[in-house]
């Protein structure tokens, strides 16, 4: 039985989202610990070759590929048929999938095919003697549990994007071997779900917060309109990244939760993290708690939220964004 | 249209800085924390009212959990569902995500069928996110997680869901299971009336027994190919030091330490 270590290489674009980096450093730290494993890159869709090329870095020994026109498709329904089936023939020991929007739905969706365990958006994984333990946040990341597969293979876990550490710049390794799989389960594969359609989103000069060393985040305390157009002034006089908790997302004064912070949102680990108005509940906390410097504004002097700050202001959060925007633009 | 709604109850949220591990048993001491549904499952909810009003039909909600339920699916009856399922067992007790969606999938075979299945996108105490998707596996069925939109066209079913670049449209045969996205809809208050008429509204408890097929292998924590092991809390490690002064001087102090730290 091999102890192989699988990494699914979502294409975002036109290359691996960037989870994917960040799950073969941990599958790396992994195997040191696993003799004899190898750490390979999982391509599934259509017209893969600049997939795999994109996927072949160093630290991944091996890439699996499986092409084939049905795989053209964001439907994890369709997705799972092939995942699952090259997991049974190649039989790894260990399943890695970045908990994206297509991952944490692909992840669930295979393991169930194949009857195994699926530990969920794991925070570290640790190889020991006896098993590999993976740490999963429950209760809004209040507890953390060892989750472990004692009798089935392979052990999958899905991690979400910014939990591990990538090195910012990936070499190219060509010497990665190719292997690609037989897809003839895909000739019959049909899927009780179709994509219509797939609009891009319109590209934006943001500073994406994953990659920001300064997130500015905005808390239910931050209501108007008014004070979040400050507050977005702020940040783009410091190069900082914008969050939210899903409180302030509730005001209306974002579309959507997509750069939402917390359990069901974004993981981030900025140098500088500045909190206005926030309330602190685990949820939240669980997704920030990384960070190395946490400032934050609360009117409530009990505010929970301090207690996961360096440093603390009693106060309003859009007088203090004003003052502090005033201080940065001299 | 038939439309089976899954409805988990679990600790509320607003106390989960209250839980605490016992230091001898190692087991999570949540006594005390009042039940409350779902939140992403009162979405779903609303989203089979919106539906129902639409195009007609009937809705049934499904949980599994102990007895105690009964008291948040008859809050799910109040919102306007028709019917109650309560799969209660200890048999099924302590399961992980697959031995859930199996057991749930059970019960939907033996209550349904269904033109659809509504499920929250994930829950507040455990939040794997799985349980749809794994549902929907043990049925044969497809199925759509974090869904912004539902619709039904003729017998299909429409559902929208965002990816990191970009939004994309799907199209589910009936019948389907759908975790929905908690900004589908603004879930409706519900009324005195409501809560009345609630009590009239049929709730079954069922037990494994009254399962069809049941196979025990896939059921409860000996079915579950997840094992816990040790539980930790997560501490903050920060002490926090609260500046003073007008909002001028703490600005300075903030942003100094912002260019000390950034330098750095
Ligand atoms: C399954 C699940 C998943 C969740 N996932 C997430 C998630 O990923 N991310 C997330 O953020 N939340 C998440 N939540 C919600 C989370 O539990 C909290 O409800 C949310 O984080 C609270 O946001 P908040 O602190 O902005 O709002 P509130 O809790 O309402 O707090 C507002 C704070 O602002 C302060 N305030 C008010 N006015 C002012 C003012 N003028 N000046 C200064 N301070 C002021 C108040 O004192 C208060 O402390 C989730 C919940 C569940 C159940
Ligand atoms: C600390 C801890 C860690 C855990 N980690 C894992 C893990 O890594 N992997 C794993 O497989 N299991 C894990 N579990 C077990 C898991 O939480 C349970 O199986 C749980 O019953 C279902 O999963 P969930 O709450 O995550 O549901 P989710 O999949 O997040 O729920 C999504 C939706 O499914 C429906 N649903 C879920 N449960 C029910 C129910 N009982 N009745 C009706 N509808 C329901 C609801 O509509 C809900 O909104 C863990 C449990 C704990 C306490």
């Amino acid at each position: 039985m091999n102890r192989d270590i699988w990494v699914f290489a979502e294409k975002l674009g036109n290359s691996p989202a960037p989870v994917y980096y960040e799950l073969v450093c941990k599958a790396n730290e992994m195997k040191q610990k696993m003799p004899g494993s190898k750490v390979c890159g999982v391509v599934i869709g259509k017209d893969t070759d600049d997939m795999v090329r994109a996927a072949s870095i160093r630290g991944v020994d091996a890439i699996y590929a499986m092409d084939h026109d049905r795989l053209d498709t964001l439907d994890a329904c369709m997705l799972k048929i092939a995942f699952a089936d090259m997991v049974r023939q190649y039989d790894p020991e260990v399943v890695l999938v970045g908990a994206t929007a297509l991952g944490s739905e692909l992840a669930p969706a295979t393991a169930g095919k194949l009857k195994t365990g699926l530990a969920a958006h794991c925070v570290d994984i640790e190889v020991t003697e006896e098993r590999i333990n993976c740490m999963v946040p429950a209760f809004g990341g209040r507890v953390i549990s060892e989750i472990y597969v004692p009798n089935t293979r392979p052990v999958m876990a899905s991690v979400r994007p910014g939990i591990f550490d990538a090195p910012a710049e990936h070499e190219a390794d060509s010497a990665a071997e190719v292997i690609c799989v037989d897809n003839s389960i895909m000739n019959d594969a049909v899927s009780p779900v179709a994509m219509v359609s797939f609009v891009e989103d319109a590209p934006t000069n943001d500073i994406k917060l994953e990659d920001a060393e300064i997130v500015v985040c905005a808390g239910r305390g931050v209501s108007t309109q008014e004070a979040f157009d400050k507050l977005r002034a702020l940040a783009d006089k410091l190069d900082a990244g914008i969050g939210y908790t899903r409180s302030f997302a509730d005001t209306g004064l974002v579309p959507d939760e997509s750069n939402m912070i917390g359990t069901s949102g974004k993981s981030v680990k900025p140098k500088v993290f500045l909190g206005f108005g926030i309330s602190g509940a685990a949820h939240h906390v669980c997704g920030m708690n990384k960070s190395d410097l946490v400032i934050t504004v609360n009117k409530d002097p009990k505010a929970k939220m301090f207690q996961f700050s360096d440093y603390g202001i009693v106060g309003d959060a859009a007088k203090m964004v004003c003052a502090l925007l005033e201080k940065v633009e001299k | 249209m038939r439309i089976a709604v899954c409805v988990k109850s679990v600790p509320d949220p607003d106390y989960y800085d209250q839980i605490i591990i016992d230091p001898v048993n190692k087991t999570l001491k949540r006594a005390g924390i009042p039940a409350v549904i779902n939140a992403s499952d009162k979405h779903a909810i609303e989203a089979a009212l919106q539906l129902k009003e639409k195009h007609g039909g009937e809705i049934t909600v499904i949980s599994m959990g102990p007895p105690a339920v009964e008291q948040q699916l008859r809050e799910a009856l109040a919102m306007g569902a028709d019917e109650a399922f309560l799969l209660s067992d200890r048999k099924v007790g302590g399961a992980d995500t697959l031995a859930t969606s199996y057991a749930l999938s059970k019960v939907i075979e033996k209550t349904g069928p269904y033109d659809l299945i509504l499920a929250g996108n994930e829950s507040a105490d455990g939040a794997t996110s799985h349980v749809p998707s794994q549902i929907g596996e043990w049925l044969g069925m497809g199925s759509l997680c974090s869904a912004l939109s539902v619709d039904m066209d003729g017998v299909n079913f429409i559902a929208t869901k965002k990816f990191e670049n970009g939004t994309a449209q799907f199209c589910l045969s009936s019948p389907c299971v759908i975790a929905v996205n908690q900004r589908i809809n603004k879930v409706r208050l519900t009324n005195m009336m409501a809560i009345l008429k609630a009590k009239k509204k049929p709730l079954t408890v069922l037990s494994a027994a009254d399962l069809p097929d049941l196979d025990e292998q896939y059921i409860g924590l000996s079915g579950s190919p997840t094992q816990n092991g040790e539980l930790h809390m997560v501490e903050s490690t920060k002490s926090c030091t609260m500046l003073e002064g007008t909002e001028e001087e703490t600005a300075a102090m903030i942003y100094d330490k912002i260019k000390q730290f950034i330098r750095e």
